[in-house]
């Protein structure tokens, strides 16, 4: 019997746009699959002929998730590369929104975006409230949320929701798939703290709004330094600074730790998010600057799943191809020469399953060409996974004493060997204990600040650009979703060249020349799939890396809507 | 009372920015005098984290691209956030983490101010990059500029609206990404 082919298009609940493709043989194992963007993000031509200083408030603008990431990226390259003595409250500064946006991140993420992939909604109806608050204490002490009275509370809410046919947010689960596996009393106590995730996050939003200047795109980073002076130097902002990251760490400790933990014992024995990774290498950057010397996050790889050593990164190494990607030049290129040159060759009819389960004819990608707007970056010629599973691996082979700690401690806690942290399981606890570092150490900084700020104001250190130099410099280091790199060439004091290699790039990207595979395609492979009309299991391992597609065009989508009537006739006008 | 102006859109993307250059127009056309607090801020492309500004405010107009079958470029909408059918597929949206989910997410917490949808049917999205809007949009400007007028002085009969007509929004586009809103300060 011929294999079927399942296209899931778009994955939602992720930012951006894209496609995941798989074939299946007869008995529902995946034996193939492709993962294609299928937006083209030509973000790097808009920057071309400009100021470099300008760069920064551009390039933020890519994404609707990590603005800040890439505004202190398109900032720190040109500080590179015109090589800039930045003064240490600037980087104590960047270091604090950085982690601000890394707790929004992750909660957003587990909750509002992965969290529906282990959590049946519907199945937390049925649940006993006073049960489910007994549940609570058993993965911690203080449960965040889970009193009988707010869990009742919870119910009524979404009941109501159900009641009027109009599931709003909840509208498009596989409720009742078999793969889930928490109780019903489970299932609510994880709906307790979606719901409080969304109150939480906004403190998480506010800290960067703090010394960012303004939400949602940040304006106090330019090239040389930082531009909160006032807030730097007002008491009673730093101490609302505190208070909300207090709040967010409460969150954590009591909330997104214990479902992970409840997740991890429960979900221990289903094969498809236990399945061991078959891209065996991890990646990541610097980032999260404790202090002048030391940072939270150290840049280096491992090797074959190999927790005994870590190795340096050498830049010159990384190469970006583009076999199967829609631009001209095939070959393996630096980024510092990258090239974006369109090549879109299309799609192809192929026949696939449709959710009915019936077999029907649709244009498909074509996996022998090109097939994807997502470059295939490599590492010595080798894919590599990044992201925060990546940073605890590599933290972890280092001796990171911080990140062995916490790592231990969640191994010892939840029973799983350390082999399950190379799977999709692994990575969805991997993004919390960063997110526990975070709350654990961050306030390090914050105390580094305060220290610096009593004998030290400096913000900014003035950095002309020379018009008749040449020069080039990069930003590398870890954002929430793995490393992220910019890298620039300046020439005439105008932006010669510019390419961002971003986190998801480095999981989602095709096959390469060699005919390897990125993280999404390789670790697709061999998952069995239980119903093939609803394929929870291929949107849960993809969501597991928080993909990242750079949002490229979010217009408000009112299908089915019978908008006409509030249309407007020019003639008001008059 | 505080009124909020939110435009919202990647300005990276030609007409697909034309909620938050509109924003920065309006900031830069228009004073409003009024007894209410009126606050003009440019969204950009974010979604959740605009929940924590959203609330502070009683009455929100927010700008953004629309997509309506049948409809034709520059076609303008407007409408009160609570009379859309909530029947929206967002399976058939390529974007989760979007405006309207956000607004639902704050509809589920109880906690959502009154908030007027201004859409405009876009002509050019991602081909490439860049800050130009199309003929067609650029053409809904004036409608849509007098919707969100006439919406002020619904709410406040007695507000002052003072212009300069020699501001474009063909060259604000241009400078948005780096220029500082004057009436956000709140």
């Amino acid at each position: 019997m011929a294999n079927k082919r399942i296209v899931i298009d778009p994955i939602t609940r992720i930012e951006g746009h894209l496609r995941i493709e798989v074939e299946v043989d007869e008995n529902n194992v995946i034996t193939n699959a492709f993962s294609s963007s299928t937006l083209w993000r030509g973000l790097e031509v808009i920057v071309k002929g400009r100021d470099p200083k300008d760069v920064g408030l551009i390039v933020q603008r890519i994404c609707g998730v990590c603005t800040s990431s890439h505004y202190r990226a398109g900032i720190e390259a040109v500080e590179d590369a015109i090589k800039v003595n930045l003064p240490l409250n600037a980087k104590y500064v960047r270091s604090m929104i950085a982690q601000a946006l890394f707790l929004h991140d992750h909660i957003v993420h587990f909750y509002l975006l992965h969290g529906l992939d282990w959590v049946d909604v519907i199945s937390a109806l049925k649940a006993d409230p006073k049960k489910a608050e007994q549940e609570s204490f058993k993965y911690c002490k203080t449960p965040y949320a889970t009193g009988e009275a707010e869990l009742k509370a919870v119910q009524e809410k979404v009941q109501k929701m159900v009641d009027g046919g109009q599931l709003g947010i909840f509208a498009n689960g596989y409720w009742g798939n078999k793969t889930y596996k928490l109780s019903p009393e489970q299932n609510l106590i994880a709906l307790s703290h979606y719901l409080r995730a969304i109150e939480v996050q906004r403190d998480a939003a506010k800290l960067m709004a703090i010394l960012g200047g303004k939400q949602p795109h940040p304006q106090s980073f330019v090239v040389g330094g930082v531009t909160c002076v006032r807030d730097l130097l007002d008491p009673s902002r730093l101490a609302e600074w505190k208070t909300r990251f207090e709040n967010v760490k409460a969150f954590v400790d009591c909330a997104y730790y214990p479902d992970v933990l409840m997740a991890g014992k429960m979900y221990a024995n289903e094969p498809s998010v236990v399945q061991e990774v078959s891209v065996p290498n991890f990646m990541s950057g610097d980032g999260i600057a404790l202090n002048a010397q030391e940072n939270l996050f150290n840049a280096g790889y491992i090797l074959n799943k190999d927790l005994s050593q870590a190795f340096k990164i050498d830049e010159n190494l990384i190469m970006e191809e583009c076999t199967h990607s829609w631009y001209q030049e095939n070959k393996p290129l630096h980024p510092y020469d990258g090239e974006t040159e369109p090549n879109y060759t299309g799609f192809v009819e192929k026949m696939t399953i449709d959710g009915e389960g019936k077999n029907v004819a649709i244009p498909a990608i074509n996996e022998k060409g090109k097939y994807s707007w997502i470059k295939s970056p490599r590492y010595d010629s080798k894919p590599f996974e990044v992201g925060p599973l990546a940073c605890m691996l590599v933290g972890y082979a280092q001796g990171n004493e911080r990140i062995k700690r916490v790592v231990d401690e969640f191994l010892q806690a939840s029973g799983l060997p350390v082999k399950a942290l190379f799977t999709t399981l692994g990575r969805t606890a991997g993004r919390m204990l960063q997110t526990k570092l975070i709350v654990d150490y961050g306030m390090e900084t914050f105390n580094a600040l305060i220290e610096n700020l009593k004998n030290d104001e400096s913000t900014y250190t003035p950095c002309p650009i020379d018009e008749k130099k040449e020069y080039r410099g990069r930003y590398i280091g870890e954002v929430p979703r793995g490393m992220l790199s910019h890298w620039i060439r300046i020439k005439d004091g105008k932006v010669e060249n510019y390419q961002c290699v971003v986190p998801s790039t480095w999981n989602a990207g095709p096959e390469d020349s060699q005919g390897k595979k990125g993280p999404y395609e390789a670790n697709l492979i061999g998952m069995k799939i239980e119903d093939i009309t609803k394929p929870l299991e291929i949107i849960r391992e993809i969501h597991s890396y928080d993909p990242c597609i750079a949002c490229a065009v979010h217009v408000m989508d009112t299908k089915g809507n019978k908008l006409g009537e509030y249309k407007i006739d020019p003639k008001y006008l008059g | 009372m505080k009124i909020l102006i939110l435009g919202i859109g990647n300005i990276l993307f030609g007409d697909e920015g034309v909620g938050a250059h509109f924003a920065h127009y309006i900031d830069e056309k228009y004073q409003f005098l009024s007894k209410h607090q009126i606050v003009i801020i440019d969204g950009g492309t974010l979604a959740h984290q605009l929940i924590p500004l959203i609330v502070e405010f009683d009455r929100v107009i927010l700008i953004d691209c629309i997509e309506n079958e049948g409809g034709d470029y520059g076609d303008v909408f407007f409408f009160d956030y609570a009379d859309m059918p909530m029947t929206i597929s967002w399976q058939g949206s390529a974007h989760e983490v979007e405006t309207l989910q956000t607004l639902e997410m704050m509809r589920t917490q109880g906690d959502i101010p009154s908030i007027k949808i201004m859409g405009v049917i876009p002509k050019r999205i991602g081909s490439d990059p860049t800050f130009a809007l199309s003929d067609e949009v650029v053409g809904a400007v004036a409608l849509m500029e007098e919707i969100l007028c006439r919406y002020l002085l619904e709410i406040d009969p007695e507000c002052q609206i003072l212009s300069d007509s020699k501001v474009e929004i063909r060259a604000i586009s241009q400078i948005s990404f780096k220029r500082d809103m004057k009436q956000n300060d709140f």
